[in-house]
């Protein structure tokens, strides 16, 4: 198994706060991990980091086969094959459905957006996204009026269709109902294998269905990473974060 | 369509209603399809109907229609609200002023540079000799200026209140340091004294038909391009952006680069309506460039209707219209009336004249007999 993403002694400080402290983390090609650990651990930071919202103080983030990408505005990271996905449903509500694909689809450039049409191939590719994540029937209405699963799906789509190396997500079911999450756990198998996943996420349960290797970060540095059985069994973590409830989880 | 109908108001009722906010016109097939040929009508029929006095007067408040057309672009699709744009419109209408002049003074030197002691025309008004240079200038200065001043402010991330407050600046900026030109550009009395163009006299019946003949071409051009902008991908980026620039940026576009674009297309818009008023008016001088004539473009836009395009055209000859004949009766309180009208706009019609043509047609086609409303969709279709 190759590297997708191998960061190094990462740290993020916001106006003297460490959020996250000489991290090093290996997410391997086809992977789902999950970063897990209480409010404040810098999950969400770490996922910044990467994506180029939040300036490293110091430490390397390598992209495979593209070298230290630490630098690079968040525009030409997502070019490079990064999407991130937001807590909150972030799409366009005045676009349709279809509409939000196709801004997602589309050369990114200012000559490709004025003057080029959409290429054969990628409006397959939009049909082919709208049915892996059930919008189909909605492709016409605006995304704003969709409900809350779907727009999140709406935006994993909008990543999806942009064939990203890496996909960033930050808690994907928060706020799903029950059906919607284990839709959403479906829906992450399909997506495991077209991208690699790093993910945040609270719901547990989630965590142990779709991810495969979980890291635990607690007060900005990594407490213990490995799989959710074996991390739901180190004391460290059960002191720290999850409690007897999720051992439960864990056990099965 | 029936069936379609019904869709509309099942479940999924609550959809239309939210489109609707951001393009009223363009959901609505019959206005959509009738009001540019309406309008190209009304254009090509106003100099048989119009007595030249008023026939000049639509020429020069067209030539608002256009900046504010590019206004409405720019803030109504991509929210920046710009304060320059009477800047913008003066610096167009600076570059044709500079070829008048030159026309107007044969081969000797311009008046006021006489008057001030200018004994050689300054380097940079030599090309202006030239009709294309001037046209091109005019253009070219404000859409270039425009868009590096844009880049600098959108790669700094400055958006919202913040950039309406650096495009003010901007204005009083430029019109201080024109009005420092005494020699060179007129200084606070501007450019003036113009007689003619490719030898016909401004000012005679023929002058006014054929600037106001340039200016309705310019209109219909410059609404065209508006409109095939926001009727594809990159108006619908535009709104992208306005309404969610992050998302935008990590889908790998570069906002920057697309506000820049946009500021410097909405600023050469300005300009060439500036370069064909000018010419009808008579005069540029530092007082069309400041805060106030920007501010107006900006009420001209809101009483038409920000994201239409077609609002800022018809919100532009309407308001200007009642500029003029209130003007008449109130002598100096038109401003007053302005602001009263740009209040009444924001708080009671937010979507303005289009927004409000819009409602008034949805009301017809729901209370309209059958037959009404059957002729209306078929006319649509």
């Amino acid at each position: 198994m190759s590297t997708v993403l191998a960061i190094h002694g990462l740290s993020v400080v916001f106006d003297g706060f460490h959020a996250v402290q000489d991290v090093s983390l290996t997410v391997e090609q086809g992977s789902v991990h999950a970063l897990i650990g209480p409010n404040g651990a810098g999950k969400t930071t770490l996922l910044d980091a990467v994506c180029g919202r939040v300036r490293p103080a110091a430490g390397r983030i390598l992209l495979q086969g593209r070298g230290d990408i630490g630098r690079l505005p968040e525009h030409r990271r997502a070019r490079l094959g990064i999407g991130r996905k937001f807590q909150t449903p972030s799409i366009f509500p005045g676009l349709t459905v279809r509409e939000n694909l196709e801004l997602a689809a589309a050369p990114p450039s200012l000559s490709g957006t004025l003057f080029s049409g959409l290429h054969a191939e990628r409006t397959a590719a939009i049909a082919e996204i709208l049915e892996t994540t059930r919008l189909t029937g909605a492709q016409d209405l605006p995304a704003g009026a969709l409900a809350h699963g779907q727009k999140q799906w709406l935006e994993i789509g909008m990543l999806l269709v942009q064939e990203p190396t890496l996909l960033l997500l930050d808690e994907p079911v928060a706020g799903m109902t029950a059906a919607e999450r284990g839709e959403t756990a479906a829906l992450m198998a399909t997506i495991a294998q077209r991208a690699t996943v790093l993910l945040v996420e609270h719901d547990m349960d989630f965590v142990r269905r779709a991810a495969g290797t979980v890291t635990v970060l607690h007060e900005g540095r990594v407490l213990c990473e490995g799989s959710m059985a074996e991390v739901a069994a180190d004391p460290r973590v059960v002191a720290s974060y999850l409690g007897r409830e999720a051992v439960r989880y864990a056990a099965g | 369509m029936s069936a379609k109908a019904g869709a509309g108001g099942g479940p999924a009722g609550l959809a239309p209603a939210a489109t609707r906010r951001s393009r009223p016109i363009a959901r609505s097939p019959l206005l959509a399809r009738l009001l540019p040929v309406l309008g190209v009508g009304a254009l090509a029929a106003a100099p048989f109907v119009l007595d030249p006095f008023h026939l000049g007067l639509l020429g020069q408040f067209l030539c608002f229609g256009i900046a504010a057309m590019g206004l409405d672009l720019l803030w109504g699709y991509g929210g920046m609200m710009s304060l320059a744009q009477g800047t913008f419109f003066s610096l167009g209408a600076y570059c044709m002023a500079m070829y008048l002049k030159l026309a107007a003074s044969g081969g000797s030197l311009p008046d006021f540079m006489v008057w001030n002691g200018v004994s050689q025309l300054p380097g940079f008004w030599y090309p202006f000799h030239h009709f294309a240079f001037a046209l091109a200038a005019a253009l070219l200065v404000p859409g270039l200026l425009g868009g590096f001043v844009g880049l600098l402010i959108f790669r700094q991330r400055v958006r919202g209140v913040y950039f309406a407050i650096l495009t003010q600046a901007f204005a009083v900026v430029v019109t201080t340091l024109f009005i420092g030109e005494q020699g060179m550009l007129g200084g606070f009395n501007g450019l003036t004294n113009f007689t003619s163009l490719f030898g016909i006299q401004l000012a005679s019946t023929r002058g006014v038909l054929d600037l106001y003949a340039a200016s309705a071409l310019a209109a219909i051009c410059a609404y065209a391009v508006c409109r095939a902008l926001v009727t594809g991908r990159f108006g619908r980026l535009l709104i992208a952006i306005r309404d969610g620039e992050n998302r935008v940026r990590y889908l790998g576009y570069d906002p920057a680069v697309f506000k820049a674009f946009t500021f410097g297309l909405a600023c050469a818009l300005a300009g060439l309506g500036g370069a064909l008023y000018v010419g009808q008016i008579g005069i540029i001088s530092p007082a069309a460039m400041g805060v106030v004539p920007s501010i107006e473009i900006v009420v001209l836009v809101a009483v038409g209707g920000r994201g239409t395009i077609a609002g800022a055209i018809i919100g532009a000859v309407l308001v200007k219209f009642l500029e003029n004949g209130l003007n008449s009766l109130f002598p100096g309180g038109w401003q007053y009336l302005l602001g009263a009208l740009f209040i009444l706009t924001v708080v009671a019609f937010p979507r303005g004249i289009a927004g409000v043509a819009a409602d008034v047609g949805r009301l017809w086609r729901r209370v309209a007999p059958t037959g009404a409303a059957e002729s209306g969709r078929g006319m649509g279709v």
